[in-house]
Order: C-alpha cells, then sequence, then structure tokens
C-alpha cells in the first residue's frame, strides 16, 4: 500500500494559487473571520456567559441594553447576550451535521450513479429529481409532523431534504473524471473498482463538493431557523436564534433588543457562510486566470 | 508462428440507446483483426476517429468489446473474471497519448511506479520501492525525484514515469496509444529512442498508434492502416513502406515528409474532403467519396480485405489492377 493518500485533486502548486485567490477577495475574508469567530464563541460559549443561557432574573425583566446586559434582558430576566452566545453551538452544529448527513448521503450516491451510469444512475437519478421536485421547507414539515417536534428531527428533516444537489454535482464530476486517462490507467495497472473510486475519484470531487456545503449552510441554518420560529424546531428554553426571536416577537415595539441581537447574529453567520463560499467557487474556478 | 496476440472480428459499438434501444449506432470499429508475433511490433495508422485508440482500448478491456475474440498467449482476455484479468493485467499495460493526464494528480510518482508491484501482490514493500527506483533510473529518472508529485515534471519526464508504471510489472505486451504526439519534436525522438531500447531489453511486443508513418516505420515491422473502423490495409513493413496497395495508404504515405525532395519517388496525392462520419458510413467502400481512382463497384459493394503479395492484405476492389 502506498504511504501517500491522495489528499485532494488540487496539487501543492494549484493549492498556492488557490490560496492567493482567496486572500484577494475581501468579502471571503471578512466572511472567513466571522465563520472563526462563531467557532471560536460557540466553543468558549461556558467563558465568556458562564451562568448558561436559561438564569433567569426576574427581578430584571425586559430590561433595555446597558453595560452589564449589553443585549438587554428577555421577559423572564434572562440576559440575551448570553443567550446568542450559547445559540451560536446550535447553528454550529446543525450546520456541521446536516452538511455532514447531505454529503455522505449525496457523495456516495453520486459516485455510485456517475461512475457505474446505467441502470444505477437511472434510479439514483429518478430518486434525485423526486426529491429536489419537493420545496425543502414544505418535505421538512411533512417530515417533522411525522417525526414529532424537535431540533434532532429539524436537522434530520433538512439533511434528508437537501442532499441532491451534492449527488447531482458529485454525477457530473464523476462523470468527467471516469473519462480521464490516470483513471483509465488505474484500471489499466489493476486497481479494483473500490480503489478507483475512493482514490482516484473521490478526491477529484472534493472541490466542487467543498464550495457547495459552504453554500448549503445558511440554507440549513434558515431553514432550521424557520421551523424553529414556527416553533417546530429548537424548544424552549433552548436559545435558537429563531426561537429567541420568535420569543420576543410578542415584545417586538417595548422590548425590540430580545428578537434583534439574535436576528444580527443569524444574518451575520448566513452573511459569512456565502461570503465564503463564493470566495472559494471562484477560487477553485480552473477558468480565471491570476 | 503462434503469435502473442490474437485479434479477430474485434467491434465496439456505441449507442443504440434509450428505450427501447432505438438510437443510431456507431460503428467505432468492425471487424478488426490481426496478429502480433512475440516481440513482433504493429503500428496502427489512421485519421482521428479511424478508430486505432478504440482498438487498443477494446484490447485491454479498458472499454468492453461488442464482440470479437483476443488471445493474449492462449488466454482468451475477453472471457476473463474481473479476478482474473486484473492477474493478466501485470502482463499488458498502456502508455497514453498525454502524459499530462495520464498520471493520477495527487499522488508522488515513486507511489504511481510501484503501485501496480502492490497491486500484484509482488515483492514486499522494501522491495517494490527498489524495483521502482531501478527501473526509474533506467528511464532516465534520478531516485531524489520520486518523491514529488506529477506537475513538479515536465511532458517528456512524465512520459518516463508513464513507462516506467507501464514496465515495472515486466508486461509482455505494451500498447502505445500515441505516445509521443503530445511531444516536443526532440523529446518525441528521446522517448522513442528509450522505447526502442526497452523493447529489445524486456522483450516487448508492441501495439503502436500513431498517425505519424514516420514514427511507425521507425518502430513497427507490421503496419495496418485504419480507415471508418475497419483495417483497409495490413502488411510487413517493408512492403507496405515499398508499395502501398490501398489508396487511403498511398495518401498518407505520399504526405510524409522526406528529408530529401528529389528523393520523392511517387507524386503528392493529397486527400479531399473530411473522413465520412461512423454514425452515417457511406455506401460500399467507405473510401470512396474521397478516392481518386473510385468506380461503380466501390459505390455498391464494401471491399475485403484480400491477400495481394506474402502478408500483405488491402481491402480494395482495384488493388489489383495496379503496379
Amino acid at each position: 500500500m502506498a504511504t501517500t493518500e491522495p489528499s485532494g485533486v488540487a496539487a501543492p502548486a494549484a493549492g498556492a494559487v488557490f490560496l492567493n485567490r482567496f486572500r484577494r477577495n475581501v468579502p471571503g475574508r471578512i466572511g472567513a473571520v466571522l465563520i472563526l469567530l462563531l467557532i471560536g464563541v460557540a466553543f468558549a460559549a461556558p467563558l465568556i456567559a458562564p451562568q448558561g443561557f436559561d438564569a433567569q432574573d426576574l427581578s430584571k425583566m425586559r430590561h433595555a441594553p446597558s453595560a452589564d446586559h449589553w443585549f438587554g434582558t428577555d421577559r423572564y430576566g434572562r440576559d440575551v447576550f448570553d443567550r446568542v452566545i450559547w445559540g451560536s453551538r446550535i447553528a454550529l452544529r446543525v450546520a456541521l451535521i446536516v452538511v455532514a448527513i447531505q454529503l455522505a448521503v449525496g457523495v456516495s450516491l453520486g459516485l455510485l450513479a456517475g461512475y457505474f451510469g446505467g441502470w444505477v444512475d437511472r434510479i439514483i437519478s429518478g430518486l434525485v429529481d423526486l426529491v429536489w421536485a419537493f420545496p425543502p421547507l414544505v418535505l421538512a414539515l411533512g417530515l417533522i409532523a411525522a417525526l414529532g417536534p424537535g431540533l434532532e428531527n429539524v436537522i434530520i428533516a433538512i439533511a434528508i431534504t437537501s442532499w441532491a444537489p451534492f449527488a447531482r454535482v458529485t454525477r457530473a464530476k464523476t462523470m468527467s473524471l471516469r473519462q480521464r486517462d490516470y483513471v483509465e490507467a488505474g484500471i489499466a495497472i489493476g486497481e479494483r473498482q473500490g480503489a478507483i473510486l475512493l482514490r482516484y475519484i473521490l478526491p477529484g470531487v472534493v472541490a466542487p463538493n467543498l464550495v457547495l456545503a459552504t453554500l448549503t449552510v445558511p440554507a440549513a441554518i434558515l431553514t432550521t431557523s424557520a421551523l424553529s420560529f414556527l416553533g417546530l424546531g429548537a424548544q424552549p428554553p433552548s436559545p435558537d436564534w429563531r426561537a429567541i426571536r420568535n420569543d420576543g416577537r410578542d415584545s417586538m415595539r417595548d422590548a425590540w433588543w430580545i428578537s434583534v441581537f439574535p436576528g444580527l447574529a443569524l444574518v451575520a453567520t448566513v452573511a459569512a457562510f456565502n461570503f465564503v463560499g463564493d470566495a472559494l467557487r471562484d477560487a477553485l474556478d480552473p477558468r480565471e486566470d491570476s | 508462428m503462434s503469435a502473442l496476440v490474437t485479434a479477430r472480428d474485434l467491434a465496439k459499438h456505441f449507442g443504440g440507446g434509450g428505450w427501447p434501444r432505438t438510437g443510431p449506432v456507431v460503428r467505432a470499429i468492425d471487424g478488426v483483426s490481426f496478429d502480433i508475433p512475440r516481440r513482433g511490433a504493429l503500428g496502427l495508422v489512421g485519421e482521428s476517429g479511424s478508430g486505432k485508440s478504440t482498438t487498443a482500448r477494446v484490447l485491454l478491456r479498458l472499454q468492453e468489446p461488442t464482440a470479437g475474440r483476443f488471445r493474449f498467449d492462449g488466454e482468451d482476455v475477453f472471457a476473463l473474471r474481473p479476478a482474473a484479468l486484473r492477474r493478466l493485467r501485470a502482463r499488458m499495460q498502456i502508455i497514453h497519448q498525454n502524459p499530462m493526464a495520464a498520471l493520477h494528480p495527487a499522488m508522488s510518482v515513486l507511489d504511481q511506479v510501484r503501485r501496480p508491484l502492490a497491486l500484484q501482490g509482488i515483492g514486499t514493500r522494501h522491495s517494490r520501492t527498489e524495483a521502482a527506483i531501478e527501473l526509474m533510473s533506467q528511464v532516465g529518472l534520478s531516485p531524489e525525484q520520486g518523491r514529488r508529485m506529477p506537475h513538479q515534471f515536465s511532458g517528456g519526464q512524465r512520459q518516463r514515469v508513464e513507462i516506467a508504471r507501464a514496465l515495472i510489472t515486466r508486461p509482455d505486451f505494451l500498447v502505445l496509444d500515441e505516445p509521443t504526439s503530445a511531444l516536443d519534436v526532440s523529446v518525441q525522438a528521446q522517448i522513442l529512442r528509450l522505447l526502442t531500447g526497452l523493447r529489445a531489453e524486456f522483450g516487448l511486443t508492441f501495439l503502436f498508434v500513431s498517425h505519424d508513418l514516420g514514427v511507425i516505420r521507425h518502430m513497427c515491422d507490421q503496419v495496418a492502416v485504419m480507415y471508418l473502423g475497419r483495417i483497409v490495409e495490413i502488411a510487413p513493413k517493408d512492403s507496405f513502406f515499398a508499395t502501398p496497395r490501398h489508396p487511403y495508404a498511398q495518401a498518407l504515405l505520399s504526405v510524409v515528409p522526406v528529408p530529401d525532395p528529389a528523393q520523392r519517388t511517387r507524386p503528392r496525392s493529397r486527400l479531399t474532403g473530411e473522413p465520412p462520419s461512423p454514425r452515417n458510413p457511406p455506401s460500399g467502400c467507405a473510401f470512396h467519396p474521397r478516392c481518386p481512382m473510385a468506380q461503380d463497384i466501390c459505390r455498391r459493394e464494401a471491399p475485403v480485405l484480400r491477400p495481394l503479395a506474402p502478408g500483405h492484405s488491402a481491402a480494395c476492389h482495384l488493388a489489383e489492377a495496379r503496379p
């Protein structure tokens, strides 16, 4: 067995070009910083907000933002800043789990469809079309009706309804890669089909899927949020950002801070992932010269 | 003489797709037969689209044949099951046209050169590395270059890596699919010289696919000319270059540059028109629309390959009529 595993089809030189291009993309850099900040905050939540997300102080209900409570307090006297900080963990968890499931399902089905073609491809592509035909939110609503409300079920529902683009992108890339001479050379030296798929083709489908994953995270977060807002996702007292907003909806006029700050966090996160996704796509585009 | 490679009536048809299968069938190759004796070298020439690369790929089952038989040293290759086929691959290898595309972009060249040994379960890890390094130096690469990735090499060097990878399992049969047409002329000469040396040293049998008759003349001892998926002329090298029988072969040969124009013996016969589409082949002889001497029979009847001299066959109705 060879020692060097193909880590990615982008070779070192291409990697340098890629880094250069990515660095020159200003929104991409801002997005990357924001995502790092989000990850840092999520990990450091117990340090930043040691009293947790549901410590109530009934003497301080609906206090406006102040030096003590930067984002104000909600109707139970809970600090909105603390809740937003802890909510970053939920946003990140949703993003990670959804993307992991999407990648696992989408990439493996796409590889099989693109590599084997024929009836395998027809069955998988039919499934992709079927899933894609439904608006994700509607399908997710239906699934949650069956599974019951709760964040875990929302994550499952979103993942089940949104892997289709990964399968399609992977299938197309696989179809073009399997025509490559080096894949044919692999067959000619006696590689097994499994090795061809994993060692020769899989590294080549990483880049487009990475871009797609970055671009689907915002959608996943927004759909989760929408379902949480409808009361189907994260349940109280969870500090999910949209659940907080749902909580603050009744008091928008006299306590705007309850809704606005988690909303801003949501917007920043979604924008950050979009920026990074766009920057990745541009940086990985082989057509553009540096 | 028993041939190492015996191909009979190879056919590869594409299409006929859809359901029900009603799409147009493209006969990429049809009825291709040839023998290559052990240590022999057959050159396969033709324009692009003539099916020469398809023939090479079908032989190695990189594309599954539609019909035909291929005996390799007595083994019926087209009947082999996957495991047996993988074992046999140690004995028949291919060099691709474009060395930029034929190496795994994210695997060091040493790994790529020794990989076939691991796949065949030959030797230990250590001995495989030794063998790879030795063969690399034999094809003109230094051992220190082994850790590098393919993109750090020039085209000629990559072709050397490919040659080392193909020869590491000591194959008997090497298919060369236009191995030099993507290289600079000076590098071409180096690679051809290397291949000639290796052929003698390893006792290789070549199927040399090329559109360059000059290269074929240099490398091979038998020539087969393909036109629209069929062999239209097959002959020993000397007989072929002295008296090509098929008008298409004559046309190809007349445009090969001659170092001294005063020595040009035949007038240039320029081919007009495009090669016809295999999707919609002409009636009768596939070459008749471009043939300077086409007659009625050529439009009506497809000529079969028939012997005209010892070992020399051509598929032309009029071949005998001319000197």
